[in-house]
């Protein structure tokens, strides 16, 4: 008998991110120390972490385990180390990119200061690496494989940021879209997606997908996430981004957008767009940058961004089939395919 | 009437696919061969000595041939009805769910039984239902309990499914209620658990509860 989850669509889709989310994001609350220091650390880690976001990271890693017929109990303690080390990433870029904002509040350097923002981001990356050391001790074989694919992730995503930071400084000189499609899957696919993915088919421990067409899924829906979010940080949908609107322009950052509209541009607006691009915060002018986005409106960065994420997605769709064939239809099913509807359709 | 051409985006997009992003994935794909055989390697090596990853290892090309028939086949999909058509193509059909019928959650799996203090009861409905033309007989409905922060639990034995067994007749639609008792030393905070059917683990709801 086919069975499958109901039919709710994005609504039943937004309604498994809340709750997952929710669960990981306690869940890694409630596995901060309850030692001192207290105030200048797990506090602070505290606060950070009850923020919120959407959760996307560590959903997917239950909804694919739960997918794979494993339980929500097996999947949460690996979602959590996910959640703590994006967290502490992100603690990190913000204090590299100086950004003021995030998710909607001011950022954690802004709100502390840099030493202790600084010292939060190493707490979370610790706390993380211990999740998956305690949580793979239950896995037997398959303990040292949760290891190597969380430190293959974070090894990633470090590199990919100082590739990031190394092109930053350059102007984006010499920087194509190949380039930063290896910088996608190194700093964002690897942890974003391709390790939920991962643990999760570790977690369930039954019917597993075939690896590396998991990490080809996990490679194009991370490519299709961050295609998705730079466009988000340009042209906000209703929920708003969370951040200043036009970061990557003044932080300067490699996207579809910034490398199409550098080779398009005509030379006599060439100057002042090198200018803008990577000014700063201190350099922002709001004028700038609606400039540069009508810039990237008239040259057909934005069109060819959007042209980018429509083959994203049917690639992604075509590996998601190719990953999970087989796998008994449900709701958990439905929301790790229905991510690539959801992220496709949102800009 | 003449209908407008559709926008070359599926073909553009597709020829974009191939040129920039499967190189990448045909690597990471090739990788983990390689990692996998250094991995087997490592395990069964008889000198103890770790064996060396294989070079030049590739994904099978029948699987990139697959993948990139798929992806034709979702372009002229796509040329002729709209990139749509592609998304549809992961739409599965569906027998036997649950949903909640109550607060905002409405047809969806999570049943969010608002808040309720310790010592108190709450209540909340969930519509279990069957799309198929086959009875199902003997439904037998189990929550293990809510966990919450701290490792902090409500046992099984404090939550009343009623029905606790049914039957769902073809294209019928059955009201569960699902009542949590909260022990009168819960410690404040979120709780989350599972509500399934026995011997069948696809079919479930998640259920939230605010102890204050």
């Amino acid at each position: 008998m086919a069975v499958s989850g109901p039919a709710g669509g994005a609504n039943a889709g937004d309604d498994l991110l809340a709750s997952y989310g929710d669960l990981a994001r306690r869940a890694a609350i409630a596995a901060l120390p309850t030692r001192a220091p207290r105030k200048p650390l797990y506090d602070v880690l505290a606060g950070y972490l009850a923020r919120g976001g959407k959760g996307l990271r560590p959903s997917l890693c239950i909804a694919t385990c739960r997918a794979l017929g494993g339980p929500v109990e097996a999947a949460l303690p690996l979602a959590v180390s996910i959640e703590l080390l994006h967290s502490s990433l992100l603690v990190h870029d913000d204090i590299e990119d100086e950004s003021t904002m995030r998710r909607g509040r001011p950022t954690l350097h802004v709100e502390y200061g840099v030493p202790l923002a600084l010292n939060a981001g190493d707490a979370l990356a610790i706390l993380a690496a211990q999740q998956v050391a305690e949580a793979a001790r239950t896995f037997g074989r398959d303990g040292a494989e949760a290891l190597r694919a969380f430190h293959r992730a974070a090894q990633n995503a470090v590199e990919g940021q100082a590739m990031e930071l190394g092109w930053r400084r350059s102007g984006l000189e010499d920087v194509d879209e190949s380039d930063y499609m290896e910088l996608v899957l190194k700093k964002t696919a690897h942890y974003t997606t391709i390790l939920p993915l991962r643990f999760g088919a570790l977690a369930a421990r039954g019917h597993l997908p075939e690896p590396g067409s998991l990490d080809t899924f996990g490679f194009y829906l991370g490519a299709l996430f961050q295609v998705r979010d730079d466009l988000l940080n340009l042209w906000p949908g209703p929920n708003g981004i969370g951040k200043e609107r036009g970061e990557d322009i003044t932080e300067g950052k490699p996207t579809l957008l910034t490398i199409h509209l550098r080779r398009h541009i005509p030379p006599h607006l060439h100057d002042r767009f090198l200018q803008v691009l990577g000014c700063g915060p201190a350099g922002r002018s709001d004028a700038d940058i609606e400039w540069v986005i009508r810039l990237m409106e008239r040259f057909g960065s934005r069109r060819h961004a959007l042209m980018c994420a429509a083959g994203l997605s049917g690639a992604a769709l075509a590996s998601f089939q190719d990953a999970f064939a087989g796998v008994p239809p449900s709701d958990d099913l439905d929301f790790v395919g229905g991510l690539v509807e959801r992220l496709g359709t949102e800009q | 009437m003449t209908t407008p051409d559709p926008p070359p985006i599926a073909a553009e997009a597709v020829a974009w696919v191939r040129a920039v992003a499967e190189p990448i994935a045909r690597r990471l794909a090739g990788d983990h061969l390689a990692e996998s055989a250094a991995s087997k390697g490592r395990r069964t090596s008889a000198t103890g000595a770790p064996n060396r990853p294989q070079e030049g290892s590739h994904v099978p090309r029948a699987k990139v041939h697959v993948l990139l028939d798929l992806l034709l086949d979702l372009a002229d999909a796509a040329t002729r009805f709209g990139i749509d058509v592609a998304v549809d193509l992961v739409k599965v059909g569906r027998a036997i769910f649950m949903g909640a019928t109550s607060g905002d959650s409405a047809r969806s799996a999570v049943l969010s039984l608002g808040q309720a203090a310790a010592g108190e009861a709450v209540s909340g409905t969930l519509d279990l239902a069957n799309t198929t033309i086959e009875l199902h007989d003997s439904v037998r409905l189990r929550c293990g309990g809510l966990v919450g922060e701290g490792n902090e639990r409500i046992p099984s034995s404090r939550i009343d499914v009623e029905p606790r067994q049914l039957d769902v007749q073809p294209g019928a639609r059955t009201s569960v209620t699902v009542t949590v008792r909260v022990p009168p030393r819960a410690r404040r905070g979120g709780y989350t658990g599972v509500l399934e059917v026995v011997g069948r683990p696809e079919v479930y709801a998640l259920v939230s509860l605010e102890v204050l």
